[in-house]
C-alpha cells in the first residue's frame, strides 16, 4: 500500500480511529500489527509468507543464541539466521543479476551458457526487514540485547506498517521500550504527526512526481543526444526527486508513526548542505549509514587498522552499500564513487593544511556546492539503465553531447525553481532541524504553509507512483 | 527487550498545532470548493478519467465473460467513434468490450488476444494507419501501461481506483487531460527552445468516458474553435528531422511495414485457429489529417496490404457512400452524436462478418 493512495487514507483513517477506541495496550498493538499484515498484504499476499519466515526464524534463532553457551554452537545459530535471511534477500534480489554476470563470465571463457530465464519479483521492503532482523540477531549474539520477551513487540519491531516497506531501518533499542510502555500520542503529536504527513506527501506527489520527475524521465530516456544544459537540468531534478521521494517517505512514515505516539529516528537531515562525504553520509539514509557502520565497517575493522586498511574498509562498505540498493554494476558505481570521495577526501584531510576561508560560511557555502556537484555525478550512475547511457549522459554534461533542445521551457523553470527552494531549505536548515525552525515561525505562516501543502497534493492529484526506494 | 534503555522521543515544536490543524482544514476545504467552482465556471463537468485502471477494470470483464464474446480494439477512433449502445440494440448478447485506448498501436492488444486461450470471440479492430505501422515507443506506451496494470495490479492499487472514480465522477477539477498541477504548469505559454517546440506541444482534453469506457468526443471541442484548432496542430505536426540518409529512412519504413504485416497476419491467423474472428474498420478522418495518411500511407500499402495479408474482412469508410459523408470534429474524429449515427450505418455492414445469429437471435 502506498502512502500516497485513496486506500491508505482509508486504511489510516480506520487503523487509527481503532487505535484510539481500544483501551487495552495489548489489544492496541495486536490490531496494529493485524493492520500492519493488511497493508503489506495489499501488495501481493504471498509475500507475507516471506516477511513471517524471517519474522519466526529470528524469533527462535535469538532465542536459541541466548540460551547457548558454547562459542560454536553460538556461531552455527547466527549463521542459521545469516543463510535464511541474506539467501531470501539474495534469490529474490540479486539471483537474475547472478546468472545473467555468469552467463557473461561463460561466454567470455568460450562456454555457450544458455538458462532459463528467471522470473523473480522483487518482494517489496525485503532489504529494509531483512536488514532488520539481521541487526536484531547479530546484536543478541554479540550480547548488546536480550531477546524480546514479546513476540507481539517482535513482530510489530520488524512489521509496524510506516516503516515496513522503505524504513527507517530500525534498531530494536529504537523502538522497542515504545512498545513496552502503554501510553497514546498527546493532541499535539498527533496533529504535528499529520503536519508531516502532509509534508511528506507533498515532497513526493508534488516536488518529486510533479514538479522533477518529468525532466528526469524525459533526460535519462532520451535516445536523441543531449545538449549540456538539457543534461544538467535531467541531473539535478534526479538528484531533487529522488530526495524528495525518499526523504517524503521518511517523513510520512515519522508522522504516521508520532500519530499513534510511537518516535521514529531520522533518516535525512538536510543531505545537500553537507559539506563532504562523511558530512553526506551522516545526512542522507541515516539509518543505512548506521546500519552498515554497525554491522559491515567496524566488523571489518573500520579505523582501527593501518590508513590503507581503513581505506579499504571504507570502499568495501560503500561497495556493498552500493548493491544493497540493486543488483546492477550501476548501482556498484554509484557507491564505488563515493568509496572514492570518501577516499579523496580521508587524504585531503590528513595530508592538506587547513585553509583558513574554507572555515568561514562563504568557504563552508562553497563546499557544499561542490560537494553537491559531486553528488549530482553520482546520480547519473544511480539513474542511468546502464553504463553505456550513463557516460553518455556525463558527456553531455559536459558538452561532449551537442543536440537539439529537448526540455520544454515550463520544465527547465520547473526544475530550476524546485531546486534552488529545495537547497536554500537544506542550507537554511542544515544545523539546526525542522523541528528547531517550526518552533520559531509564527503560527499563521505555519497555517499558510499547511494549507499550501495540501492543497497542492489535492491539485497535484497524484497517479499513485511507487516510491522509488520500494525496487531496494 | 530488558536490557534496552534507550528512551527515544521525538521534539514536538511548541505550537498550537491542533488549532492549526483546523485552520488549515478549513482553508483547504474553502480553496478546494472554489477551484471546483472555477473549473466548473470555466467549462469542466464531473467525468471520468480514461485512466489505465478503467481499462483494466474493462480487461478483466472479458476474463469472465463467454468465450465468444465481442471485443473493440485499437485506438482513439474506436473508443470515440463506435458505439457500444448501437450494436448492442442491433445484436444483442452481452455487450462489446470497450479495449481500445488512444494513441495506441492495436497490434498490441490484438497479439494479447490472440495469446489468450480463452478468447475465441471477436476483435473489431480499427485501423490507423499512421498508428498500425508504429509497433513500438510512444504507440505502445497508454496501452503498456493500462496492461501493466491489468497484469501486475494489486489490491491495493484497484481499490484506491475505485475510490478515485467514485470522486472523479462527482468532482469537476479531478481532470487529469487538463486541470492536474502538472497539465497546467504545461499549459503555461512560453517562449521555447530551438527543438523543444515540439515536446512542449499541449494535448488538451479531446474525450471523456464512462463506466464501460465508451469514449465520445467532449462538446467543447465542437463550440471553441481555438481548441480545436490546437488539436489539429498536434495531429499533422512534423515528425522532427531525422538525421538518415533518405534511401535508408525508406528501407527502415518498408522493413517495419513488413514486420508489421507479417506480426498481424500471426496474430489474425492464432486467433481464427480457435474459432475466433478479427474484423478491421477504418475509420473516417478528414481535412488535413486525411490528406497526410493519404500520403504517408498509401491505401495500397497499408489497409489493402494488411487485409491481402491476412484475410481478414475489413470496412473502410470511404468504400461505402454511407460511410463517406462524415465530417471529423478536429480531423479525425467524430463528433459524439456522429458517432452514433456512424455505427448505426457501420452494423448492417458488419454483421455478415459476425457469428451467425444463435437461436435467440443474437450474434
Amino acid at each position: 500500500m502506498l502512502f500516497n493512495s485513496l486506500t491508505f487514507v482509508v486504511f489510516f483513517s480506520f487503523v487509527i480511529g481503532l487505535w484510539y477506541l481500544i483501551d487495552d495496550w495489548r489489544t492496541r498493538k495486536a490490531m496494529l500489527l493485524v493492520g500492519s499484515y493488511l497493508f503489506y498484504a495489499a501488495w501481493n499476499p504471498p509475500f507475507i509468507l516471506i516477511l513471517w519466515l524471517s519474522t519466526i526464524v529470528d524469533w527462535f534463532v535469538a532465542r536459541w543464541l541466548y540460551a547457548a553457551r558454547r562459542p560454536a554452537r553460538r556461531r552455527l545459530i547466527l549463521l542459521i539466521s545469516l543463510v535464511v535471511n541474506l539467501g531470501l534477500l539474495g534469490y529474490f534480489k540479486y539471483g537474475g543479476f547472478l546468472v545473467e554476470n555468469f552467463v557473461v563470465l561463460a561466454r567470455a571463457l568460450g562456454i555457450d551458457f544458455h538458462p532459463a530465464t528467471p522470473s523473480i519479483i522483487l518482494p517489496i521492503g525485503i532489504s529494509f526487514y531483512t536488514f532488520e532482523t539481521i541487526s536484531y540477531t547479530i546484536d543478541v549474539y554479540l550480547g548488546r540485547c536480550e531477546p524480546f520477551a514479546s513476540f507481539l513487540d517482535y513482530g510489530l519491531f520488524l512489521t509496524f506498517f510506516p516503516h515496513l516497506v522503505a524504513g527507517p531501518i530500525l534498531r530494536p533499542h529504537e523502538i522497542v521500550p515504545q512498545f513496552e510502555r502503554p501510553h497514546r500520542a498527546t493532541s499535539q503529536a498527533l496533529s504535528f504527526g499529520l503536519f508531516l504527513m502532509c509534508l511528506g506527501l507533498f515532497e513526493k506527489v508534488v516536488l518529486a512526481d510533479t514538479l522533477l520527475s518529468p525532466s528526469a524521465e524525459m533526460v535519462f530516456g532520451a535516445h536523441q543526444p543531449l545538449g549540456a544544459l538539457d543534461a544538467w537540468v535531467g541531473i539535478l531534478a534526479f538528484s531533487g526527486q529522488i530526495f524528495c521521494d525518499f526523504a517524503g517517505y521518511s517523513t510520512c512514515a515519522i508522522g504516521a508513526s508520532l500519530c499513534f505516539g510511537f518516535a521514529l529516528p531520522d533518516n535525512f537531515r538536510s543531505p545537500y548542505a553537507a559539506v563532504g562525504f562523511s558530512d553526506f553520509w551522516r545526512r542522507w539514509h541515516i539509518s543505512l549509514s548506521r546500519w552498515l557502520r554497525d554491522y559491515l565497517y567496524i566488523p571489518l575493522g573500520g579505523n582501527r587498522k593501518s590508513e590503507i586498511r581503513t581505506q579499504v574498509n571504507l570502499m568495501l562498505t560503500m561497495l556493498i552499500g552500493g548493491l544493497w540498493h540493486g543488483a546492477s554494476w550501476n548501482f556498484v558505481i554509484w557507491g564505488g564513487l563515493h568509496g572514492f570521495y570518501l577516499f579523496v577526501e580521508r587524504l585531503l584531510r590528513r595530508f592538506c593544511p587547513r585553509v583558513a576561508w574554507l572555515e568561514t560560511g562563504a568557504g563552508q557555502f562553497a563546499l557544499s556546492l561542490f560537494t553537491f556537484f559531486l553528488v549530482c555525478i553520482t546520480w547519473i550512475f544511480f539513474r542511468g539503465k546502464d553504463l553505456h547511457g550513463s557516460v553518455k549522459l556525463l558527456g553531455a554534461a559536459f558538452g561532449f553531447g551537442g543536440g537539439p533542445a529537448l526540455l520544454p521551457t515550463q520544465q527547465v523553470l520547473a526544475v530550476f525553481v524546485t531546486m534552488a527552494g529545495l537547497l536554500a531549505s537544506h542550507f537554511a536548515l542544515r544545523k539546526r532541524g525542522f523541528e528547531d525552525w517550526a518552533a520559531r515561525v509564527p503560527e499563521q505562516l505555519l497555517t499558510g504553509i499547511w494549507v499550501v501543502l495540501c492543497f497542492g497534493i489535492l491539485l497535484a492529484q497524484g497517479t499513485g507512483d511507487a516510491f522509488i526506494y520500494f525496487q531496494f | 527487550m530488558p536490557s534496552s534503555t534507550s528512551n527515544f522521543e521525538r521534539p514536538i515544536p511548541p505550537q498550537r498545532w491542533g488549532r492549526m490543524l483546523a485552520f488549515a482544514l478549513a482553508w483547504t476545504v474553502l480553496l478546494t470548493a472554489g477551484w471546483e467552482i472555477l473549473c466548473r465556471a470555466r467549462g469542466f463537468v464531473p467525468a471520468l478519467d480514461d485512466t489505465p485502471d478503467l481499462w483494466a477494470r474493462a480487461r478483466e470483464r472479458l476474463d469472465r465473460a463467454p468465450p465468444d464474446q465481442i471485443v473493440l480494439v485499437g485506438s482513439s477512433r474506436m473508443l470515440f467513434d463506435f458505439d457500444i449502445e448501437e450494436l448492442h440494440r442491433a445484436i444483442g448478447g452481452p455487450r462489446a468490450i470497450e479495449l481500445a485506448t488512444v494513441g495506441t498501436n492495436e497490434l498490441v492488444m490484438l497479439e494479447k488476444l490472440a495469446a489468450d486461450p480463452h478468447f475465441r470471440g471477436t476483435a473489431i479492430v480499427s485501423f490507423v494507419p499512421g498508428l498500425t505501422f508504429l509497433p513500438a515507443g510512444a504507440a505502445t506506451r497508454i496501452v503498456g501501461r493500462a496492461l501493466d496494470r491489468y497484469e501486475h495490479g494489486s489490491i491495493s492499487q484497484r481499490l484506491s481506483a475505485r475510490l478515485y472514480q467514485w470522486l472523479d465522477a462527482r468532482l469537476a477539477f479531478l481532470d487529469g487531460d487538463e486541470l492536474t498541477l502538472k497539465k497546467l504548469i504545461e499549459q503555461l505559454e512560453l517562449p521555447q527552445r530551438a527543438g523543444a517546440e515540439a515536446h512542449a506541444m499541449f494535448l488538451p482534453q479531446v474525450h471523456s468516458v464512462d463506466q464501460e469506457r465508451r469514449g465520445r468526443m467532449l462538446r467543447l471541442v465542437e463550440t471553441d474553435a481555438v481548441r480545436r484548432e490546437q488539436i489539429e496542430a498536434i495531429w499533422v505536426h512534423p515528425d522532427p528531422p531525422s538525421t538518415e540518409p533518405p534511401a535508408q529512412q525508406a528501407a527502415q519504413r518498408e522493413g517495419l511495414r513488413q514486420e508489421v504485416l507479417w506480426r498481424e497476419r500471426a496474430a489474425v491467423t492464432k486467433i481464427r485457429a480457435r474459432g475466433g474472428r478479427v474484423i478491421y474498420i477504418r475509420f473516417p478522418s478528414s481535412g488535413g489529417v486525411l490528406a497526410e495518411e493519404r500520403i504517408k500511407f498509401p491505401r495500397a500499402e497499408t489497409w489493402d496490404a494488411l487485409l491481402a495479408v491476412t484475410g481478414a474482412p475489413g470496412i473502410h469508410f470511404e468504400d461505402h457512400p454511407e460511410l463517406a459523408g462524415f465530417e471529423c470534429v478536429e480531423w479525425s474524429h467524430l463528433s459524439a452524436t456522429d458517432s452514433v449515427e456512424f455505427t448505426r450505418r457501420l452494423i448492417p455492414l458488419l454483421i455478415p462478418y459476425l457469428p451467425p445469429p444463435d437461436e435467440t437471435g443474437h450474434h
